[in-house]
């Protein structure tokens, strides 16, 4: 039963992430208030995304920064599947080669596992432009306060 | 493989994968190109910490919260090291011990490690969060300055 407890506090502490900031004040602009960057607080209220959660609420009432929203999520669900599908081969790989079955089965496990590497791979690149998809959705929205944005906001900087 | 491949590569690169928005100049710290900007000036902020007091530099109140945010990343790194130190160590530390000890001492130090790992990681995040109230204490006295960027 102590190992249970252990083992329980253990996964609490892990999955908790209770490292929520201090709330953000009342104002139209949007600030990130959680250690992942999933939680934002907007005009008091708060709103989280989670893992691959809605953040067109978010950002509604500016067109642009919604479209960002909107590929943020099929970018994040995309990204999401993707890790499933990694994890669910490895799993594969693993039980055909570990398994008491001839050669040919342990050959083909070990193909699986190492060739789930592309799926996780992948699913890292949509993570990644999911990421920076709801990080430009809140940026327009932040300057659409201030007028419209500039039409050169999504070339490179010049003398930076 | 390379027909997923394929596909995988169109999917991201229809669904707009690549736009990097560069945020207005202002006062403000804002989160964007791989960093934070302020004033025009890209500023990282690395694992430990490092470059944190520095974004937030002329507040006092915001650069005690981006001093927790090291003290904490420090912390949770050496704990996290400790942690799987232990871990390690489990293996041979059950061989050389005695025949009943063996299994209490590995899954002793086994769990030990894993906990504190966990625990590593919870310090680690509550690091993080040190850095976005930095932000967020940097951006609302902004505001309250009445700054517009």
């Amino acid at each position: 039963v102590n190992d249970r407890r252990l083992v329980a506090l253990a996964l609490l502490v892990v999955t908790s992430g209770g490292a929520c900031a201090a709330r953000g004040s009342y104002t139209p602009r949007i600030a990130v208030v959680d250690a992942r960057g999933r939680t934002f607080v907007r005009d008091g209220r708060t709103f989280s995304t989670g893992l691959a959660g809605s953040a067109e609420e978010l950002v509604a009432g500016n067109a642009i920064a919604v479209d960002h929203a909107r590929r943020y999520r099929r970018q994040a669900i995309t990204g999401l599947t993707l890790a499933g599908v990694g994890v669910a081969a490895v799993a594969t790989g693993a039980a055909l080669g570990l398994g008491a079955a001839g050669e040919d089965r342990r050959g083909a496990g070990a193909i699986v596992a190492v060739t789930s590497i592309v799926p996780n791979l992948v699913s890292l690149f949509f993570t990644m432009a999911a990421r920076q998809n709801l990080e430009n959705a809140v940026n327009i929205y932040n300057d659409g306060l201030d007028g419209p944005i500039a039409p050169d906001a999504f070339d490179e900087p010049r003398g930076r | 493989l390379g027909g997923f491949g394929a596909t995988a590569v169109a999917l991201l690169v229809t669904t707009g994968c690549g736009a990097v928005y560069h945020p207005r100049r202002g006062p403000r710290i804002v989160r964007a190109e791989g960093g934070y900007v302020r004033d025009g000036q890209r500023y990282d902020v690395g694992m430990l910490g490092g470059g944190a007091v520095d974004l937030v530099a002329p507040n006092v109140r915001a650069a005690e919260f981006a001093g927790r945010k090291r003290s904490l990343a420090f912390k949770g790194l050496a704990l996290y090291a400790v942690s799987l130190a232990t871990m390690i160590a489990a293996i041979p530390a059950s061989q050389a011990a005695p025949g009943r000890a063996r299994e209490p001492v590995f899954w002793g130090l086994l769990g030990s490690g894993v906990v504190g790992v966990g625990f590593s990681i919870y310090v680690g995040e509550r690091g993080d969060a040190a850095l976005a109230d930095a932000i967020n204490v940097y951006n609302d006295d902004v505001e309250a300055a009445g700054a517009k960027p």
